[in-house]
């Protein structure tokens, strides 16, 4: 630690470093305990063996691992396939709402703003809860759709993999669609004008210039809703069936419930690697070059 | 190559607010044509409906004889060169210089890109983000990506508002070389009087949705028809007086007891009050026993300040009736030189003597002046 | 042929938004459903299907058992961490912003990691923790997680609102005088606060609706959104929509009050 001046000379930064780490101290000391070493003893766990009888003990049970994710692949597989689908279908239909805040909403934009993240303050699980009733065999929706004929007379939508997907888009709508708007928001409207003088139709101009500019929020949208999706296990427990669990479940159901931890800890650490590694190539990737 | 536009009646409402009021105006094939005025006259609206990106309310726009009234901006022959440039943060420049052509799906698109890079000689900065570049040459990239295309009429937004005084007069002369070397029509709008004076061969100046006056930059600035004019172009000094005698040739003036005589072709008064006005630099400082030659008017006054600006002298001078005015004296005599306090007398030709009408406000057009960031007092454009 | 293009264009420029109501309405649709059924009288356990009306389920919020014991809990977490959060966040962000210091980029890094994690591996890895420390699961735990998941919140919220202040602000402050504790209380403290206070709100809210890490650190103690999950088992009684409703209303009012003074500010600053 020093107490020299930052050698840039710019004298609005010459303070002393000191001060700086006396006032990250006790974050960062929560952050280390309560995150850091939680992922430490996690990746420790996962690699005990014994029963939650006799006592868990660290052998270095590596094995732990291809037998936890051979068991629950079809898991694994669901909850990625799950979320995936959920952000494509948030991108799609959040991608207009987002742009008509920005263009088309005058002075009800920030109303509108309001009504796309207030509800997100009212309850989680109460929210989800409320799309049993509007899925159920005697709602509306189920009703519709079998006298138009798309659901046949035994066909449900609650207790699918389709509610366990509508869930998850409803529920992180909200993460890809305020980014969208801010950098919507933040695109100088001179651009597009300029795209249509030189010969661009509408959906060129969009395709070629609105869309490129938006990306940095297309980006950072598809990340906040894709993570959280991937490991959710509220919207499968309660809008899907038994074969439409995800990943997330097994880990509540293996910690909480059967208490093997060693595997449960497994499955946590094997999520977020899959997780960590293509989200940050996928970062890596959109932010070098392609972005401005 | 073609390009002459037609603005018949054209009218553009926001709300209640009438920004553009039935405005007709000829823009010939290959002239450098202005639209000047003060911020919020409507100008830049008269541009964006040339352009499509605006809709009017009413009038048409005839481009050779075609209406293009209704057609959108992608399907017009015309480009345009935007305020702050707008170029594509996310392309390079060759990029952005090839959008309109790749959007027409033309050919030889390196080609062309790279001949019109070379034109304005940012040809190694092909491959760089429009950020990487100064604000002189994005304005370059900006004329590029809009002459790449050919347009038949080129549209210029303020183009040089965001540069520096120096830059700025470097780009009025390369913008002016371009349109002679192509040949093609621009329209050009902007709030500065000696920008659109330099570059433009015909200035249409607006006011208030309307077109007050119309003419070449000599005609405008030597013979203005409205006080708005006089004030906005230039420096006038006007001087308020009665209409009492009109003959053939002239028409005489009372300014405070004195006989200012002023061509009736340059007379604009309908009625008994008028404005007399005359250019700072037209005035001739003499000593009050100086004999006026003939074809001169004369008036008295003492001298309340100078100041010496090198290539002359910018005095202010009070008349008897308590109105002062500016004279702009070049740097040319020998002998003794007024200084603040001396009575002199006044004299300047009588064909440099306009007449306005009277009852507009003297002040008309100041305004308009200052918010257009250019002093009262300039070098009197000498 | 023109007409024709014109109807195309037209349809073209509204179809976006035709689809952004249709999205909202998709959004709109759930919370609607809950304030509904909180005047709902169901009929049997489930409060699925609309029976009849009745202003019961408001007029008697605490007559389901356990329920209001878990607001309560849950109330009693978000302001404790909130708290905690904010200071210990603004502490950082300030660090952040205004020093440079060598493990900067890493301390940046490390703030913006919880984010990027599911919220089960969070939930796990402190469970795990807990455990091996032998500590009985329960407020203390919830609380010490909580405060760990909103710091990194309001750190990103404060941070964004002190870079985009401007710095020359307080050198002018320090040109007029002031000392450098004077020039924080009178002009920087006062520029961010907003922000400090919209990361405060995002902390409560964050804390009070958490289910899925305070699931793994509870114990068998239950709060709001940890009954909400055991109910939904066994059917959800309307009292909990009523909660839900308010907590609703509280956002969107908040929400409100907020936008209403930055554009009330915008106005004036219009209006000079």
């Amino acid at each position: 630690m020093t107490t020299a001046p930052v050698a840039n000379g710019d004298t609005r930064r010459r303070r002393l470093p000191s001060i700086a780490y006396l006032l990250l101290l006790p974050g960062m000391a929560w952050l280390g305990f309560f995150f850091i070493i939680p992922l430490v003893t996690l990746v420790q766990m996962s690699l005990q063996s014994g029963s939650f009888v006799e006592g868990y003990t660290f052998t270095a049970e590596f094995s732990n691992f291809p037998e936890a994710i051979g068991d629950y692949s079809a898991w694994f597989i669901r909850s990625f396939m799950y979320s995936g689908i959920a952000t494509v279908l948030a991108l799609i239909i959040g991608y207009p709402l987002a742009y008509t805040i920005a263009f088309r909403a005058g002075r009800f934009k920030y109303l509108l703003v309001t009504l796309v993240v207030a509800p997100f303050f009212a309850s989680f699980l109460v929210r989800t809860i409320a799309w049993t009733s509007i899925l159920s065999d005697t709602g509306i929706v189920v009703s519709v759709l079998r006298s138009v004929g798309i659901l046949g007379a035994q066909d449900h939508l609650l207790a699918t993999p389709l509610a366990v997907i509508c869930g998850l888009t409803y529920n992180f709508l909200p993460f890809m669609i305020l980014p969208i708007f801010l950098s919507l928001d933040r695109l100088d409207i001179s651009m597009v004008d300029a795209a249509e003088d030189l010969y661009a139709s509408a959906f060129s101009a969009f395709r070629k210039v609105t869309f490129p500019l938006s990306l940095p929020g297309v980006v950072a949208g598809t990340l906040l809703t894709f993570i959280p999706a991937a490991g959710d296990f509220i919207n499968a427990q309660l809008l899907g069936n038994s074969s439409s669990l995800m990943v997330g479940n097994v880990i509540d159901s293996q910690f909480l419930r059967v208490l093997d931890y060693p595997t449960a800890a497994a499955l946590s650490v094997t999520l977020m690697i899959l997780i960590i590694v293509p989200v940050s190539i996928y970062v890596r990737k959109t932010s070098s070059g392609e972005l401005v | 190559m073609s390009g002459t536009l037609e603005l018949i009646g054209l009218t553009k409402r926001f709300g209640q607010n009438v920004v553009v009021d039935d405005l007709s105006l000829e823009i010939p094939q290959g002239h450098f044509f202005a639209l000047l005025g003060a911020s919020g006259c409507g100008k830049t609206t008269t541009l964006r409906m040339l352009a499509g990106l605006e809709r009017p309310n009413s009038g048409r726009i005839l481009l050779d004889g075609d209406d293009i009234t209704e057609k959108r901006p992608f399907k017009r022959p015309l480009n345009t060169v935007f305020q702050s440039y707008a170029l594509f943060p996310h392309l390079t420049v060759e990029e952005n210089v090839a959008f309109g052509l790749k959007e027409r799906r033309q050919k030889q698109i390196k080609e062309k890109v790279a001949e019109m890079l070379e034109l304005v000689e940012l040809k190694e900065f092909g491959s760089r983000k429009p950020n990487q570049l100064s604000g002189g040459q994005q304005q370059r990239i900006a004329l590029a990506r809009a002459l790449v295309n050919r347009p038949q009429v080129l549209l210029l937004d303020e183009p040089l508002g965001a540069l520096d005084l120096k830059l700025r007069h470097q780009m009025q002369i390369e913008l002016k070389g371009i349109q002679a070397e192509l040949d093609l029509t621009f329209v050009h709008v902007t709030h500065d009087q000696e920008e659109a004076m330099t570059m433009a061969d015909q200035i249409a100046v607006m006011n208030e949705g309307r077109i007050v006056q119309l003419g070449t930059p000599i005609e405008l600035y030597e013979n203005p028809e409205t006080v708005f004019v006089a004030n906005f172009l230039g420096v006038s000094n006007l001087l308020p007086g009665r209409v009492v005698g009109r003959r053939d040739v002239v028409v005489e003036v009372d300014v405070d007891g004195q006989r200012i005589k002023a061509p009736a072709d340059r007379n604009r008064a309908q009625g008994e009050l008028a404005h007399i006005g005359v250019r700072p630099e037209k005035l001739h400082v003499a000593l009050p026993d100086f004999d006026v030659p003939d074809g001169h008017n004369a008036i008295e006054g003492v001298i309340v300040s100078d100041a010496f600006t090198g290539v002359g002298t910018q005095f202010q001078i009070r008349l008897k009736s308590g109105q002062e005015v500016s004279a702009f004296v070049q740097n040319r005599s020998t002998g003794d030189r007024q200084a603040v306090g001396d009575r002199i007398q006044l004299h300047w030709d009588i064909e440099h003597t306009f007449c306005l009408e009277g009852r507009e406000d003297p002040a008309a057009g100041d305004e308009a002046r200052h918010e257009a960031g250019i002093p009262a007092v300039s070098g009197a454009g000498a | 042929m023109r007409s024709l293009s014109r109807v195309q264009a037209y349809i073209g420029r509204h179809l976006v938004v035709v689809a952004g109501a249709l999205t909202l309405g998709f959004m709109m649709l759930p919370i609607t459903v809950v304030i509904a059924f909180s005047f709902n009288d169901p009929s049997g356990r489930y409060n699925f299907t609309w029976s009849q009306f009745t202003t019961d389920n408001w007029t008697n919020v605490c007559g389901v058992a356990g329920m209001c014991d878990g607001v309560m809990l849950s109330l009693k977490i978000a302001l404790l961490s909130t708290l905690v959060a904010t200071i210990l966040g603004t502490l950082m962000a300030f660090a952040l912003v205004r020093y440079q210091f060598k493990a900067k980029s890493t301390s940046n890094v490390l703030v913006l990691l919880p984010m990027t994690m599911p919220e089960v591996v969070l939930g796990a890895s402190l469970l795990t923790l807990f455990v091996n420390l032998k500590m009985q699961l329960g407020f203390t735990t919830i609380l010490l997680a909580h405060i760990m998941f909103c710091l990194s919140f309001v750190v990103v919220t404060v941070r964004a609102r002190l870079a985009g202040l401007d710095s020359r602000l307080e050198e002018a402050a320090a040109d007029l005088y002031a000392t450098k504790w004077r020039t924080f209380r009178r002009v920087t403290l006062p520029l961010v606060m907003p922000g400090i206070a919209a990361a405060a709100l995002l902390s409560f809210a964050l804390s009070f609706d958490d289910f899925i890490i305070t699931n793994f650190n509870s114990g068998s103690d239950v709060t709001f959104p940890v009954f909400v999950w055991g109910a939904a088992k066994r059917g959800v009684p309307p009292q909990v929509n009523v909660i839900a409703t308010i907590m609703f209303l509280v956002a969107i009012s908040s929400v409100a009050v907020g936008q209403y003074i930055a554009y009330q500010r915008r106005r004036s600053a219009a209006a000079r």
